[in-house]
């Protein structure tokens, strides 16, 4: 096994760490925020360090750039979304005067 | 067990729920979601007899097939919506049953 | 590992379709069909079709969540009824067709090797590299043309039944607030530049006319969602052409070939013949799948029961 490869496998176990962390707190986590919270933050680190895992054993430049392009594009995607889903959450309970989770 | 036995597992499973869903609701925009759980086992299944792990690769037609189903399939849903939209705006109801004043179904 | 990953995704398949089916809230069957189908993306790049995962990322997460969605809020309002919504009577003979089905599969050989062998001896006959490209545009040239034609008449179908002629005039959604102007603003360049590249790679790699016409057509309706009328800017004439073009272009590739060698669709000697048709083919699937989604009406509130 060579050092990329090490390293590779070093950096994807510890994005798995993250999105395990980020699953945990979507199944324990009270309400939708923290939940929300839980998924983008913790996933996205996650997606961050399994980028970086893949780019050392990636092939080529090419490759590489859609590697690292991956992860701005999803961090966008996600922080997005959760904005759309926190904002109708938001306009749920201010209408109906419940908390929903 | 291989990949190919989970998947064509699958892809029947899949089909038979789509199945059940469509005979079971009477709304129509869940029996055309209903159809379109059908679609999916019927490519995947097509996909998983085409798939061969290792040498040859996976067989190009049935993946043209799937490709071209997927947009076909898309706009036929579109048109189904279409349809139980015109029969909503016509009876008044978007389900579709033998009875229609039976309450409890 | 491998077989470890593909059990959980087939399981995790089969009870999302299992809780669609089986739920009650037509709006969490709704949601979990856009999860079904970005799990079954995940089932198409397992089985090494990269390009079907993107085209059905695209179509069951995007376009299709777009309609359902759109046809919930203007179809039914109301939770369905409070009765389990798979009776029993219909389970049985489910379960008893499902295990025939199974039992049948176990008896597929395992070196069936389909028609991969000819198709990789004919491609040395066609300028594509790419196998499943070379089926679609050269090989089964007929069938795409056909399909092209099915999608025409889903528009001109779902035209007829709106009685509309063209869709500058549908029904614009609310606008965007900032956040969601600002993530199309972003996004909208970025899938064009995806969808051509997808359109480009189709000779050698995976990729081609459909993926490329799926993630345009996303990319329209995107725009569409945010208010803005997208296609519906066309003048009707420009927007009838979008929607022919790829129709038209076999068309002519099929009589040009009649005239010059004396077969219909022969293999014309040229690649730019094959790219053209290839272009215009994503430009009338992307412009067929945005009119679709854009024709779809204003609301009709109902009642559900």
């Amino acid at each position: 096994m060579t050092i990329n490869e090490l390293l590779s496998v070093l950096f994807c176990l510890s994005g798995g760490v993250f999105f395990l962390a980020g699953t945990a707190g979507l199944i324990r986590f009270p309400d939708t925020y923290s939940r929300l919270h839980a998924l983008t933050k913790a996933d996205n680190l996650g997606l961050g360090f399994i980028v970086l895992g893949l780019i050392f054993v990636a092939g080529s430049l090419p490759e590489t750039i859609k590697l690292v392009l991956i992860w701005p594009l999803a961090m966008i995607g996600s922080s997005s979304a959760c904005y759309f889903i926190a904002n109708h959450v938001h306009r749920l309970t201010r209408n109906k005067g419940i908390t929903r989770d | 067990m291989n990949s190919l036995l989970i998947y064509s597992i699958t892809a029947t499973s899949l089909f038979t729920i789509g199945l059940m869903g469509l005979a079971a609701h009477p709304n129509l925009i869940r029996k055309i979601i209903s159809l379109n759980i059908m679609a999916g086992g019927v490519f995947l299944f097509l996909i998983s007899l085409a798939y061969h792990p290792d040498d040859p690769g996976v067989d190009p037609v049935p993946q043209a097939m799937v490709l071209t189903g997927i947009v076909v399939t898309i706009s036929a849903t579109a048109f189904a919506l279409c349809l139980a939209r015109r029969i909503t705006e016509i009876t008044g109801s978007s389900r579709l049953e033998d009875k229609p004043e039976d309450t409890d179904s | 590992m491998n077989l470890a990953f593909d059990l959980l995704v087939g399981l995790s398949l089969v009870w999302v379709a299992w809780r669609i089916v089986g739920s009650r809230d037509h709006f969490q069957a709704v949601v979990l069909f856009i999860t079904f189908g970005l799990i079954l993306s995940l089932a198409w790049t397992r089985l090494q079709s990269p390009d079907i995962a993107i085209a059905e990322a695209a179509v069951g997460a995007g376009l299709a969540g777009v309609l359902f969605m759109d046809a919930l809020g203007g179809l039914s309002s109301s939770p369905g009824s409070p009765r389990p919504a798979v009776p029993l009577t219909l389970l049985f003979p489910c379960l008893i067709l499902a295990s025939i089905m199974a039992i049948a599969v176990l008896f597929v050989p395992e070196d069936f090797l389909g028609l991969i062998p000819v198709v990789h001896g004919a491609l040395t006959d066609t300028s594509l590299e790419y196998p499943v490209t070379a089926v679609l545009l050269d090989f089964r040239a007929y069938d795409t043309w056909l399909e092209l034609g099915v999608l025409l008449v889903a528009v001109l179908g779902v035209m007829g039944i709106r009685r509309i002629g063209s869709i500058s005039g549908s029904r614009l959604p609310a606008p965007a607030d900032p956040v969601g102007r600002w993530i199309i603003r972003i996004l909208l360049p970025i899938m064009v530049l995806i969808g051509g590249y997808l359109l480009w790679l189709g000779a050698f790699a995976p990729g081609g006319a459909f993926q490329g016409g799926v993630v345009l057509a996303a990319a329209g309706v995107m725009l569409w969602q945010a208010g803005h009328p997208s296609l519906g800017l066309l003048p009707r004439l420009w927007w009838i052409v979008l929607l022919f073009c790829g129709f038209l272009s076999f068309l002519i590739l099929a009589f040009w070939s009649l005239f010059h060698s004396g077969r219909m669709l022969a293999h014309p000697e040229n690649k730019l013949w094959i790219l053209g048709v290839e272009y215009a083919a994503t430009i009338s699937i992307a412009t067929c799948l945005i009119s679709l989604v854009l024709a779809s009406p204003g609301r009709c509130r109902v009642r559900d029961n």
